[in-house]
Protein backbone atom coordinates (compact mmCIF):
# COMPACT_ATOMS: atom_id res chain seq x y z
CA UNK A 1 0.00 0.00 0.00
CA UNK A 2 1.72 2.79 -1.47
CA UNK A 3 1.39 6.86 -0.75
CA UNK A 4 -0.82 6.71 -4.45
CA UNK A 5 -1.08 3.06 -5.30
CA UNK A 6 -2.10 0.25 -3.99
CA UNK A 7 -0.40 -3.05 -5.51
CA UNK A 8 -1.82 -6.39 -4.98
CA UNK A 9 0.90 -9.59 -6.32
CA UNK A 10 -0.98 -13.05 -6.39
CA UNK A 11 1.71 -15.45 -6.11
CA UNK A 12 1.38 -19.41 -5.36
CA UNK A 13 3.93 -22.79 -6.34
CA UNK A 14 6.99 -20.10 -6.58
CA UNK A 15 5.30 -17.87 -9.46
CA UNK A 16 3.37 -14.69 -9.62
CA UNK A 17 -0.31 -15.66 -10.43
CA UNK A 18 -1.60 -12.33 -11.00
CA UNK A 19 -1.26 -8.68 -10.24
CA UNK A 20 -3.09 -5.62 -9.90
CA UNK A 21 -3.36 -1.61 -8.68
CA UNK A 22 -5.69 0.79 -7.36
CA UNK A 23 -5.26 4.41 -6.15
CA UNK A 24 -4.69 4.51 -2.76
CA UNK A 25 -7.80 6.20 -0.45
CA UNK A 26 -8.12 6.50 3.00
CA UNK A 27 -10.17 3.58 3.99
CA UNK A 28 -8.58 0.96 1.48
CA UNK A 29 -9.48 -2.27 2.82
CA UNK A 30 -12.13 -2.72 0.31
CA UNK A 31 -10.97 -1.42 -2.54
CA UNK A 32 -7.96 -4.04 -1.58
CA UNK A 33 -10.22 -7.16 -1.05
CA UNK A 34 -12.14 -6.72 -4.17
CA UNK A 35 -8.77 -6.54 -6.43
CA UNK A 36 -7.77 -9.46 -4.52
CA UNK A 37 -10.35 -11.32 -5.14
CA UNK A 38 -10.31 -10.19 -9.02
CA UNK A 39 -7.30 -11.58 -9.31
CA UNK A 40 -7.89 -14.76 -7.78
CA UNK A 41 -10.55 -15.03 -10.10
CA UNK A 42 -7.78 -14.31 -12.76
CA UNK A 43 -5.81 -17.56 -11.35
CA UNK A 44 -8.61 -19.93 -11.27
CA UNK A 45 -9.58 -19.32 -7.74
CA UNK A 46 -12.28 -19.10 -5.84
CA UNK A 47 -12.80 -15.61 -4.36
CA UNK A 48 -11.71 -15.00 -0.46
CA UNK A 49 -8.85 -17.57 -0.36
CA UNK A 50 -5.63 -17.26 0.68
CA UNK A 51 -3.32 -15.48 3.12
CA UNK A 52 -2.42 -11.86 2.59
CA UNK A 53 0.45 -10.01 3.91
CA UNK A 54 0.49 -6.38 3.83
CA UNK A 55 3.52 -3.29 3.45
CA UNK A 56 3.63 -0.16 2.95
CA UNK A 57 2.24 3.15 4.71
CA UNK A 58 -1.15 1.86 4.83
CA UNK A 59 -0.08 -1.71 5.70
CA UNK A 60 -2.29 -1.22 9.11
CA UNK A 61 -5.66 -0.82 7.05
CA UNK A 62 -5.58 -4.41 5.76
CA UNK A 63 -7.58 -6.51 8.75
CA UNK A 64 -6.25 -10.10 8.96
CA UNK A 65 -3.43 -9.43 6.80
CA UNK A 66 0.14 -10.04 8.47
CA UNK A 67 2.34 -7.04 8.00
CA UNK A 68 5.83 -6.35 7.15
CA UNK A 69 8.02 -3.55 6.33
CA UNK A 70 8.41 -2.07 3.65
CA UNK A 71 12.66 -2.78 3.59
CA UNK A 72 11.75 -6.27 4.49
CA UNK A 73 8.86 -6.60 1.51
CA UNK A 74 10.75 -4.73 -0.75
CA UNK A 75 14.25 -7.12 -0.12
CA UNK A 76 12.33 -10.16 0.13
CA UNK A 77 10.79 -9.19 -3.51
CA UNK A 78 14.03 -8.08 -5.07
CA UNK A 79 15.31 -11.55 -4.35
CA UNK A 80 12.63 -13.63 -5.29
CA UNK A 81 12.74 -11.66 -8.93
CA UNK A 82 16.39 -11.34 -9.38
CA UNK A 83 18.49 -13.20 -6.43
CA UNK A 84 21.98 -11.12 -7.94
CA UNK A 85 20.25 -7.91 -6.95
CA UNK A 86 22.53 -6.38 -4.25
CA UNK A 87 20.81 -3.03 -4.63
CA UNK A 88 17.04 -1.83 -4.65
CA UNK A 89 16.55 1.40 -5.96
CA UNK A 90 12.79 2.04 -5.07
CA UNK A 91 11.59 4.74 -7.14
CA UNK A 92 8.09 5.65 -5.78
CA UNK A 93 5.14 7.90 -4.93
CA UNK A 94 6.74 10.10 -2.23
CA UNK A 95 10.43 8.98 -2.03
CA UNK A 96 13.64 7.31 -3.32
CA UNK A 97 14.66 4.38 -1.20
CA UNK A 98 18.09 2.50 -1.27
CA UNK A 99 18.29 -0.72 0.14
CA UNK A 100 21.63 -2.49 0.41
CA UNK A 101 21.88 -6.26 0.08
CA UNK A 102 24.34 -9.04 1.02
CA UNK A 103 25.12 -11.66 -1.11
CA UNK A 104 22.74 -14.10 1.19
CA UNK A 105 19.98 -10.99 0.85
CA UNK A 106 19.92 -10.12 4.35
CA UNK A 107 19.92 -5.93 4.70
CA UNK A 108 23.26 -4.14 5.08
CA UNK A 109 22.47 -0.65 4.25
CA UNK A 110 19.52 1.90 4.03
CA UNK A 111 18.98 5.44 2.73
CA UNK A 112 15.86 7.43 1.98
CA UNK A 113 15.11 10.80 0.62
CA UNK A 114 11.07 11.27 2.00
CA UNK A 115 11.85 14.80 2.68
CA UNK A 116 11.42 16.48 -0.89
CA UNK A 117 9.79 15.53 -3.09
CA UNK A 118 11.85 16.05 -6.10
CA UNK A 119 12.33 13.03 -8.39
CA UNK A 120 9.68 11.20 -7.11
CA UNK A 121 6.32 9.86 -8.61
CA UNK A 122 4.66 13.00 -7.87
CA UNK A 123 6.97 15.08 -8.92
CA UNK A 124 6.63 13.25 -12.49
CA UNK A 125 2.88 13.18 -11.96
CA UNK A 126 2.65 17.06 -11.48
CA UNK A 127 5.03 17.71 -14.63
CA UNK A 128 2.71 16.08 -16.55
CA UNK A 129 -0.05 17.89 -15.68
CA UNK A 130 1.44 20.78 -16.35
CA UNK A 131 2.04 19.98 -19.53
CA UNK A 132 -1.03 17.84 -20.58
CA UNK A 133 0.50 14.51 -20.96
CA UNK A 134 -1.00 11.39 -19.71
CA UNK A 135 1.29 10.31 -16.73
CA UNK A 136 1.55 6.76 -17.95
CA UNK A 137 3.06 8.59 -21.14
CA UNK A 138 6.10 10.46 -19.82
CA UNK A 139 8.71 7.68 -20.27
CA UNK A 140 7.61 7.71 -24.02
CA UNK A 141 6.86 11.58 -24.79
CA UNK A 142 10.75 11.86 -24.10
CA UNK A 143 11.43 9.08 -27.34
CA UNK A 144 12.12 11.74 -30.34
CA UNK A 145 13.79 14.41 -28.32
CA UNK A 146 16.03 16.49 -30.07
CA UNK A 147 17.96 18.26 -27.35
CA UNK A 148 16.51 17.16 -23.16
CA UNK A 149 15.49 21.44 -22.24
CA UNK A 150 17.69 22.21 -19.43
CA UNK A 151 15.48 22.54 -15.84
CA UNK A 152 17.24 24.97 -13.91
CA UNK A 153 15.66 24.30 -10.36
CA UNK A 154 15.63 20.95 -8.39
CA UNK A 155 12.21 22.26 -6.50
CA UNK A 156 9.33 20.48 -7.58
CA UNK A 157 7.57 23.74 -7.06
CA UNK A 158 9.68 25.86 -9.00
CA UNK A 159 9.91 23.54 -11.77
CA UNK A 160 6.22 23.35 -12.57
CA UNK A 161 6.65 27.05 -13.14
CA UNK A 162 9.73 26.67 -14.62
CA UNK A 163 7.82 23.77 -17.17
CA UNK A 164 5.43 26.27 -17.57
CA UNK A 165 7.25 28.79 -18.86
CA UNK A 166 9.33 26.27 -20.90
CA UNK A 167 5.66 25.28 -22.60
CA UNK A 168 5.08 29.04 -23.05
CA UNK A 169 8.16 29.68 -24.64
CA UNK A 170 6.86 26.80 -27.23
CA UNK A 171 9.94 24.28 -26.20
CA UNK A 172 8.58 21.25 -28.10
CA UNK A 173 6.43 18.66 -25.08
CA UNK A 174 9.22 16.04 -25.51
CA UNK A 175 12.18 18.03 -24.87
CA UNK A 176 10.36 19.17 -21.59
CA UNK A 177 9.97 15.47 -20.79
CA UNK A 178 13.64 14.52 -21.71
CA UNK A 179 14.58 17.18 -19.54
CA UNK A 180 12.61 16.34 -16.41
CA UNK A 181 13.28 12.65 -16.98
CA UNK A 182 17.30 13.67 -16.46
CA UNK A 183 16.40 15.68 -13.87
CA UNK A 184 14.93 12.83 -11.90
CA UNK A 185 17.87 10.57 -12.96
CA UNK A 186 20.27 12.89 -11.93
CA UNK A 187 19.06 12.88 -8.70
CA UNK A 188 18.55 9.16 -7.75
CA UNK A 189 22.16 8.41 -9.76
CA UNK A 190 23.89 10.88 -6.82
CA UNK A 191 21.94 8.70 -4.03
CA UNK A 192 23.15 5.67 -5.85
CA UNK A 193 26.61 6.59 -6.38
CA UNK A 194 26.54 8.04 -2.48
CA UNK A 195 25.50 3.97 -1.28
CA UNK A 196 28.35 2.71 -3.51
CA UNK A 197 26.98 -0.31 -5.54
CA UNK A 198 29.19 -3.60 -5.50
CA UNK A 199 26.72 -5.47 -7.71
CA UNK A 200 23.66 -5.83 -9.59
CA UNK A 201 21.23 -2.66 -9.28
CA UNK A 202 17.88 -3.53 -9.40
CA UNK A 203 14.99 -1.00 -10.15
CA UNK A 204 11.51 -0.99 -8.37
CA UNK A 205 8.87 1.45 -7.63
CA UNK A 206 6.53 2.84 -10.12
CA UNK A 207 8.49 5.49 -11.79
CA UNK A 208 11.13 2.70 -13.18
CA UNK A 209 7.89 2.11 -15.18
CA UNK A 210 9.40 5.19 -17.40
CA UNK A 211 11.36 4.26 -19.56
CA UNK A 212 12.71 7.63 -20.12
CA UNK A 213 13.79 7.80 -16.82
CA UNK A 214 15.03 4.14 -16.76
CA UNK A 215 17.66 4.83 -19.62
CA UNK A 216 18.63 8.47 -18.55
CA UNK A 217 19.67 6.55 -14.81
CA UNK A 218 21.67 3.73 -16.99
CA UNK A 219 23.35 6.17 -18.96
CA UNK A 220 23.79 8.35 -15.95
CA UNK A 221 25.30 5.48 -13.97
CA UNK A 222 27.74 3.81 -17.39
CA UNK A 223 25.92 0.27 -16.65
CA UNK A 224 22.61 -1.47 -17.16
CA UNK A 225 20.38 -2.17 -14.48
CA UNK A 226 17.68 -4.82 -13.83
CA UNK A 227 14.41 -3.67 -14.40
CA UNK A 228 12.02 -6.43 -13.17
CA UNK A 229 8.65 -7.09 -15.73
CA UNK A 230 6.39 -5.19 -13.14
CA UNK A 231 8.77 -2.76 -11.03
CA UNK A 232 5.52 -1.53 -9.15
CA UNK A 233 5.11 -5.08 -7.92
CA UNK A 234 8.44 -5.91 -5.87
CA UNK A 235 7.09 -4.89 -2.60
CA UNK A 236 3.68 -6.26 -3.46
CA UNK A 237 5.60 -9.60 -4.49
CA UNK A 238 8.11 -9.41 -1.36
CA UNK A 239 5.12 -9.77 1.08
CA UNK A 240 3.64 -12.44 -0.74
CA UNK A 241 6.39 -14.59 -0.58
CA UNK A 242 7.42 -13.60 3.02
CA UNK A 243 4.23 -15.73 3.21
CA UNK A 244 5.95 -19.18 2.59
CA UNK A 245 5.38 -18.37 -1.23
CA UNK A 246 3.62 -21.55 -2.02
CA UNK A 247 -0.26 -22.23 -0.85
CA UNK B 1 16.54 65.00 -6.50
CA UNK B 2 14.59 62.43 -8.03
CA UNK B 3 15.17 58.75 -8.67
CA UNK B 4 13.24 55.26 -8.92
CA UNK B 5 14.12 51.87 -7.58
CA UNK B 6 12.26 48.98 -9.54
CA UNK B 7 12.55 45.21 -7.67
CA UNK B 8 11.12 42.46 -10.28
CA UNK B 9 10.23 39.93 -7.82
CA UNK B 10 9.41 36.27 -9.07
CA UNK B 11 5.61 37.03 -7.93
CA UNK B 12 5.81 40.65 -8.12
CA UNK B 13 7.09 43.84 -9.31
CA UNK B 14 7.63 46.76 -7.10
CA UNK B 15 8.96 50.11 -8.05
CA UNK B 16 8.86 53.04 -5.43
CA UNK B 17 9.77 56.86 -6.56
CA UNK B 18 12.43 59.02 -4.21
CA UNK B 19 12.15 63.06 -4.30
CA UNK B 20 14.61 64.63 -2.02
CA UNK B 21 14.34 61.46 0.51
CA UNK B 22 11.17 60.95 0.62
CA UNK B 23 9.07 58.05 -0.97
CA UNK B 24 6.50 59.99 -2.54
CA UNK B 25 5.34 57.23 -5.07
CA UNK B 26 5.02 53.29 -4.90
CA UNK B 27 3.52 50.64 -7.05
CA UNK B 28 3.08 47.08 -6.63
CA UNK B 29 1.68 44.53 -9.04
CA UNK B 30 1.83 40.83 -9.75
CA UNK B 31 4.68 39.43 -12.24
CA UNK B 32 3.25 39.25 -15.68
CA UNK B 33 4.97 37.27 -18.65
CA UNK B 34 6.70 40.38 -20.05
CA UNK B 35 8.88 41.97 -17.12
CA UNK B 36 9.49 44.88 -18.78
CA UNK B 37 5.70 46.00 -19.80
CA UNK B 38 5.27 44.89 -16.07
CA UNK B 39 7.78 47.08 -14.90
CA UNK B 40 6.77 50.02 -16.84
CA UNK B 41 3.14 49.76 -15.65
CA UNK B 42 4.33 49.74 -11.75
CA UNK B 43 6.43 52.45 -12.35
CA UNK B 44 3.89 54.57 -13.75
CA UNK B 45 1.56 53.95 -10.95
CA UNK B 46 4.54 54.87 -8.44
CA UNK B 47 5.29 58.23 -10.85
CA UNK B 48 1.49 58.76 -11.10
CA UNK B 49 0.83 58.81 -7.16
CA UNK B 50 3.70 60.83 -6.77
CA UNK B 51 2.55 63.45 -9.43
CA UNK B 52 5.73 63.12 -11.72
CA UNK B 53 6.42 62.01 -15.35
CA UNK B 54 9.03 59.45 -16.51
CA UNK B 55 11.35 62.39 -18.19
CA UNK B 56 11.52 63.88 -14.62
CA UNK B 57 13.29 60.66 -13.23
CA UNK B 58 16.86 61.29 -12.68
CA UNK B 59 18.21 57.49 -12.42
CA UNK B 60 16.83 54.38 -12.04
CA UNK B 61 18.34 51.63 -9.99
CA UNK B 62 16.24 47.49 -10.80
CA UNK B 63 16.84 44.74 -8.41
CA UNK B 64 15.38 41.12 -7.77
CA UNK B 65 16.08 38.35 -10.17
CA UNK B 66 14.78 39.57 -12.97
CA UNK B 67 16.66 43.41 -12.81
CA UNK B 68 18.49 42.71 -16.00
CA UNK B 69 15.57 42.22 -18.05
CA UNK B 70 13.84 45.90 -18.09
CA UNK B 71 15.65 48.70 -20.48
CA UNK B 72 14.34 51.43 -17.84
CA UNK B 73 17.03 50.73 -15.16
CA UNK B 74 20.70 52.35 -16.04
CA UNK B 75 22.03 49.85 -13.22
CA UNK B 76 21.36 46.69 -11.27
CA UNK B 77 22.08 45.69 -8.26
CA UNK B 78 21.45 42.73 -6.37
CA UNK B 79 18.34 42.03 -3.90
CA UNK B 80 20.51 41.42 -0.83
CA UNK B 81 22.14 45.07 -1.21
CA UNK B 82 18.84 46.64 -2.30
CA UNK B 83 17.44 45.11 1.15
CA UNK B 84 19.83 46.11 3.13
CA UNK B 85 19.85 49.56 1.66
CA UNK B 86 16.04 50.00 2.02
CA UNK B 87 15.76 48.42 5.40
CA UNK B 88 18.72 51.49 6.49
CA UNK B 89 16.47 53.86 5.13
CA UNK B 90 12.91 53.00 6.52
CA UNK B 91 14.51 51.63 10.06
CA UNK B 92 17.51 53.66 10.12
CA UNK B 93 17.95 54.65 14.19
CA UNK B 94 15.66 51.50 14.91
CA UNK B 95 19.31 49.23 15.81
CA UNK B 96 18.42 46.26 13.15
CA UNK B 97 21.11 43.65 13.36
CA UNK B 98 18.98 40.58 11.58
CA UNK B 99 16.86 40.91 8.26
CA UNK B 100 14.08 38.39 7.15
CA UNK B 101 13.26 39.29 3.67
CA UNK B 102 10.48 36.39 2.48
CA UNK B 103 10.07 36.87 -1.35
CA UNK B 104 7.55 34.66 -3.20
CA UNK B 105 10.53 32.45 -4.32
CA UNK B 106 13.16 33.06 -2.30
CA UNK B 107 14.14 33.90 1.19
CA UNK B 108 17.07 35.85 3.12
CA UNK B 109 18.59 37.00 6.28
CA UNK B 110 21.08 39.29 6.34
CA UNK B 111 22.88 40.03 9.62
CA UNK B 112 24.17 43.55 9.62
CA UNK B 113 27.44 45.08 11.67
CA UNK B 114 27.13 48.32 13.84
CA UNK B 115 27.35 50.53 11.32
CA UNK B 116 24.48 48.47 9.40
CA UNK B 117 26.93 47.34 7.08
CA UNK B 118 26.58 43.60 5.49
CA UNK B 119 28.31 40.95 7.78
CA UNK B 120 26.47 37.78 6.62
CA UNK B 121 23.69 36.72 4.59
CA UNK B 122 21.96 33.30 3.80
CA UNK B 123 19.61 32.52 1.01
CA UNK B 124 17.57 29.41 0.00
CA UNK B 125 15.99 29.82 -3.26
CA UNK B 126 16.49 26.51 -3.74
CA UNK B 127 13.45 24.87 -2.26
CA UNK B 128 9.60 26.60 -2.01
CA UNK B 129 9.22 25.44 1.29
CA UNK B 130 10.99 28.41 2.94
CA UNK B 131 9.43 31.02 0.55
CA UNK B 132 6.12 32.53 0.27
CA UNK B 133 5.19 30.45 -2.40
CA UNK B 134 4.60 27.65 0.84
CA UNK B 135 2.13 29.88 2.25
CA UNK B 136 0.79 30.74 -1.38
CA UNK B 137 0.12 26.87 -2.51
CA UNK B 138 -1.39 25.77 0.88
CA UNK B 139 -3.94 28.79 0.81
CA UNK B 140 -4.78 27.38 -2.82
CA UNK B 141 -5.38 24.30 -1.30
CA UNK B 142 -7.42 25.66 1.61
CA UNK B 143 -9.55 27.95 -0.80
CA UNK B 144 -8.50 30.81 1.12
CA UNK B 145 -7.41 34.04 0.07
CA UNK B 146 -3.92 35.07 0.86
CA UNK B 147 -4.62 38.48 2.90
CA UNK B 148 -7.16 36.23 4.36
CA UNK B 149 -4.06 33.71 6.30
CA UNK B 150 -2.95 36.03 8.81
CA UNK B 151 -6.27 37.17 10.34
CA UNK B 152 -7.68 33.63 9.92
CA UNK B 153 -4.75 32.05 11.96
CA UNK B 154 -5.02 34.39 14.78
CA UNK B 155 -8.29 32.73 15.72
CA UNK B 156 -6.61 29.42 16.64
CA UNK B 157 -6.27 28.20 19.90
CA UNK B 158 -4.63 24.95 18.93
CA UNK B 159 -2.34 24.92 15.80
CA UNK B 160 -2.38 21.93 13.77
CA UNK B 161 1.54 20.51 12.77
CA UNK B 162 2.50 20.18 9.41
CA UNK B 163 4.89 17.43 9.69
CA UNK B 164 6.03 17.52 5.47
CA UNK B 165 8.67 19.72 4.83
CA UNK B 166 8.10 19.30 1.18
CA UNK B 167 5.33 21.94 -0.30
CA UNK B 168 4.13 19.28 -2.51
CA UNK B 169 3.75 16.82 0.42
CA UNK B 170 2.13 19.59 2.90
CA UNK B 171 0.15 19.81 0.30
CA UNK B 172 -1.29 16.49 0.48
CA UNK B 173 -0.99 16.55 4.30
CA UNK B 174 -3.28 19.29 4.12
CA UNK B 175 -5.92 18.22 1.57
CA UNK B 176 -5.89 15.11 4.70
CA UNK B 177 -6.31 17.68 7.36
CA UNK B 178 -9.60 19.41 5.41
CA UNK B 179 -11.28 15.77 4.62
CA UNK B 180 -10.46 14.98 8.22
CA UNK B 181 -12.72 17.87 9.50
CA UNK B 182 -9.94 19.80 11.06
CA UNK B 183 -10.69 23.70 11.53
CA UNK B 184 -9.18 26.03 8.73
CA UNK B 185 -7.76 28.42 11.43
CA UNK B 186 -6.13 25.68 12.92
CA UNK B 187 -4.22 24.38 9.49
CA UNK B 188 -3.48 27.83 8.63
CA UNK B 189 -2.09 28.28 12.37
CA UNK B 190 0.04 25.29 11.86
CA UNK B 191 1.13 26.47 8.46
CA UNK B 192 2.48 29.70 9.47
CA UNK B 193 4.43 27.62 12.69
CA UNK B 194 6.01 25.30 9.81
CA UNK B 195 7.07 28.09 7.74
CA UNK B 196 8.26 29.78 10.96
CA UNK B 197 10.41 27.43 12.16
CA UNK B 198 12.25 27.06 8.51
CA UNK B 199 12.99 30.86 8.69
CA UNK B 200 13.88 30.20 12.18
CA UNK B 201 16.68 27.76 10.90
CA UNK B 202 17.73 30.06 8.22
CA UNK B 203 18.09 33.12 10.69
CA UNK B 204 20.12 31.52 12.79
CA UNK B 205 23.09 30.79 10.28
CA UNK B 206 23.37 34.18 10.00
CA UNK B 207 23.23 35.03 13.75
CA UNK B 208 19.83 36.22 15.14
CA UNK B 209 20.74 39.66 16.69
CA UNK B 210 18.43 41.90 17.80
CA UNK B 211 16.42 44.04 16.02
CA UNK B 212 14.78 41.62 13.95
CA UNK B 213 13.54 43.36 11.17
CA UNK B 214 11.10 41.57 8.80
CA UNK B 215 9.96 42.46 5.58
CA UNK B 216 8.75 41.06 2.21
CA UNK B 217 5.15 40.28 1.15
CA UNK B 218 4.94 37.77 3.83
CA UNK B 219 5.44 40.16 6.43
CA UNK B 220 2.06 42.08 5.77
CA UNK B 221 0.40 38.67 6.85
CA UNK B 222 -0.19 39.27 10.90
CA UNK B 223 -0.53 35.29 11.48
CA UNK B 224 3.07 34.76 9.80
CA UNK B 225 4.59 37.49 12.29
CA UNK B 226 3.19 36.30 15.27
CA UNK B 227 4.50 32.99 14.65
CA UNK B 228 8.22 34.27 13.65
CA UNK B 229 7.73 36.03 16.57
CA UNK B 230 7.49 32.86 18.69
CA UNK B 231 9.63 31.08 17.14
CA UNK B 232 12.38 33.26 17.41
CA UNK B 233 10.89 34.83 21.50
CA UNK B 234 11.79 38.51 19.78
CA UNK B 235 9.15 41.41 19.20
CA UNK B 236 9.64 42.08 15.44
CA UNK B 237 10.39 45.10 13.34
CA UNK B 238 7.95 45.50 10.73
CA UNK B 239 7.84 48.35 8.38
CA UNK B 240 4.96 49.83 7.24
CA UNK B 241 5.10 48.80 3.86
CA UNK B 242 7.07 45.49 4.11
CA UNK B 243 6.72 44.71 0.51
CA UNK B 244 8.66 47.21 -1.22
CA UNK B 245 11.87 47.92 1.10
CA UNK B 246 13.96 46.63 -1.19
CA UNK B 247 12.29 48.69 -4.44
CA UNK B 248 13.24 51.64 -1.88
CA UNK B 249 16.73 50.35 -1.36
CA UNK B 250 17.47 50.34 -5.14
CA UNK B 251 15.94 54.38 -4.89
CA UNK B 252 17.99 55.56 -2.50
CA UNK B 253 21.06 53.65 -4.59
CA UNK B 254 20.24 55.96 -7.10
CA UNK B 255 19.96 59.05 -5.56
CA UNK B 256 23.16 58.41 -4.22
CA UNK B 257 24.83 57.76 -7.70
CA UNK B 258 22.99 60.88 -9.18
CA UNK B 259 24.52 62.37 -6.22
CA UNK B 260 27.84 61.47 -6.63
CA UNK B 261 27.51 62.47 -10.68
CA UNK B 262 26.67 65.54 -9.32
CA UNK B 263 23.29 65.71 -11.10
CA UNK B 264 19.87 66.61 -9.29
Amino acid sequence: MGALWTKIALVGDGKVLATGSVRSTMRPAGPARELADVLLGKAGLPPGGGRMAATGVGRKNIPGASQLTDLMAFSRGARFLHPAARLIVDLGGQGVRLIELESDGTMSNFTTNEKCSTGTGCFLDIMAAALGVDPAHMGTASQNAREPAVINTSCTVFAESEVVTLVAKKRPKEEIVAGLNEMVAKKVVAMINLAGTKGDVLLAGGVAMNAGVVAAIERALGRKVVLPPEPNMVGAVGAAVSLGGSR
Amino acid sequence: MITAGIDLGSTYVKGVVLVDGAVKGWGVQPTGPDHDETARAVLGSALQMAGLRLEELGYIVSTGYGRRVTSLAKETISEISANAEGTRFVARALGVRTILDIGGQDTKAIALDERLNIDNFAMNDKCAAGTGRFIEALAGVLGVGIDDMGPLSLKSQSPLRITSTCTVFARSEVVTLIAEGKPKEDIIAGIHEALAKRLATMARKVGVRREVFFDGGPARNIGMRAALEKELGVTLVVPERPQIVTATGAAVLAAARLAKAGGQ
